[in-house]
């Protein structure tokens, strides 16, 4: 566009003429002045406030929605933690499988039930512990009790599948953990065994139907006692002597596996 | 209408209508304490102008009269959320043209373009006047076909008299971007008056 164009446009739009405004315009607009025309200072403030009020508000609305999310969350990842040795509570165990259980088995501890449901999970393979030793000093309890009793009460197959449910969950949610399985006949009972490690600690499992989940789950293989390294060994060998093994037995086998110190310590005591 | 008023920007410049900032303070000050004289007083300095801007878009005496009324009337209903971030007669002007827009949206209302506006009397010859006429209807008509963004730049700057500094304060844009508003509006308006048969 070139100067002259554009000087004749602004002419032509500056320099059109524009009539009066209609006599009495002024007086009409001037009746339309509000009689009260004060604007108070509290009505702005009023305003004013409505709008921080507002601000507030929508402000206290998103930090409320986030912090419910991030409860919901952890509620969730809560729920779901608990979800695992919950599902396996429902492993239905048939009575006549554990005949050395004789006598009415009795509700675990409430304070191990309450430790196994809230426990964090880094705790979990000690109460697993913890609920194995619970069961061999209740089993060392039964076993006077079932010699001496000529006829004991049949077993209330219930509270029997509901504590062995719990013990394979403890010992199922154990294995979860692992640092390393291990599947192997054992050299002190002949049995074929699965053995968790975790933190140096070692939990063994003999039942049938936990090992069976076990070895699925994680397509454990057996593995030769004499393939096994030595640490491992000794570490088996530990847990055998916890779980109450023959002490002369493990030294023998502890010898075999060149752990003469292990061997030693056990005879000593 | 047999008088002819300039338009405020194009005789008298912009300094008559808006109003030196002290003594519209001063008067805003006043109307706010609930003086009515002060109320008046701004009327009277200032509805000549908003009358002749809304000539401008409108092209038709007594609608522009009966715009002028209607934006005192919302004028003094929203006097309290007037911030003085720009001068009042900017601040006017912007509800004149907005009060304009609304009515021209309204279908019922709604006033053709196409319409030859009520011109006043002029002394030269009939087709002289008629040409003269004509002309202008045409480029009010170019202006009326804009951008909404250019149309208010244009119609602000040309017709309601705001200098390009006030425009930028009430739209919240730089001087600068109100001169390219301005410079692309021409544009568009040289090519669209070249569209049609001179």
């Amino acid at each position: 566009m070139n100067a002259n164009r554009k000087a004749d446009l602004q002419r032509k739009l500056t320099l059109a003429p524009v009539p009066k405004p209609p006599a009495g315009l002024a007086e009409r607009i001037k009746s339309d002045i509000p009689k009260q025309l004060r604007f108070s200072a509290e009505k702005e403030r009023q305003r004013f406030s409505r709008a921080i009020t507002f601000n507030l508000s929508v402000a206290a609305a998103i930090l409320v929605l986030i912090s419910s999310t991030y409860l919901a969350l952890q509620l969730m990842s809560r729920v779901e933690d608990e979800k695992r040795p919950g599902a396996l509570d429902k492993i239905t165990i048939s009575p006549t499988r554990r005949p050395q259980l004789q006598a009415p088995a009795a509700p675990p501890p409430p304070a191990v039930v309450k430790l196994e449901k809230r426990a964090p999970k880094k705790k979990q393979v000690q109460i697993a512990e913890a609920q194995k030793n619970e069961e061999q000093k209740m089993q060392q309890r039964v076993e006077p009790v079932a010699a001496s009793a000529p006829a004991p009460p049949p077993p209330q197959p219930s509270a029997v599948v509901q504590a062995e449910g719990r013990a394979v969950a403890a010992k199922s949610l154990a294995f979860d953990r692992a640092d390393m399985i291990v599947m192997t006949t054992s050299p002190v009972s002949g049995k074929q065994m699965t053995y968790a490690t975790r933190d140096d600690r070692v939990t063994a499992l003999d039942e049938e139907t936990t090992r069976n989940r076990v070895a699925e789950k994680t397509n454990l293989k057996l593995t030769p006692w004499a393939e096994l390294p030595r640490e491992t060994k000794l570490k088996i060998l530990e847990a055998e002597l916890a779980r109450g093994g023959d002490r002369k037995v493990i030294a023998r086998v502890a010898r075999e596996a060149g752990l003469n110190e292990f061997a030693d310590s056990i005879e000593k005591r | 209408m047999e008088k002819v008023a300039p338009l405020p920007a194009a005789q008298a410049g912009p300094e008559t209508v808006l109003a030196p900032w002290s003594e519209e303070r001063r008067l805003l000050a006043a109307i706010r304490g609930g003086d009515r004289s002060a109320a008046e007083e701004l009327v009277e300095r200032t509805y000549s102008a908003v009358y002749a801007s809304l000539y401008r878009l409108c092209a038709d005496g007594d609608l522009a009269a009966d715009l002028t009324q209607e934006t005192y009337r919302k004028a003094w209903e929203a006097l309290d959320g007037f911030d003085g971030r720009s001068q009042f007669f900017t601040w006017l002007y912007r509800i004149a043209y907005t009060t304009f827009l609304n009515h021209i949206r309204r279908p019922r209302r709604t006033t053709s373009l196409d319409d030859a506006p009520e011109m006043p009397d002029e002394t030269p010859a009939a087709d002289q006047v008629l040409s003269k006429r004509e002309e202008s209807e045409r480029l009010r008509i170019a202006v009326m076909n804009l951008p909404d963004d250019l149309r208010f730049t244009v119609a602000a700057h040309f017709w309601g008299g705001l200098p390009v500094k006030e425009i930028a304060r009430l739209e919240n844009i730089t001087g600068v971007a109100i001169r390219k508003r301005l410079r692309k509006a021409f544009s568009i308006l040289e090519s669209s008056l070249d569209e049609e048969p001179r």
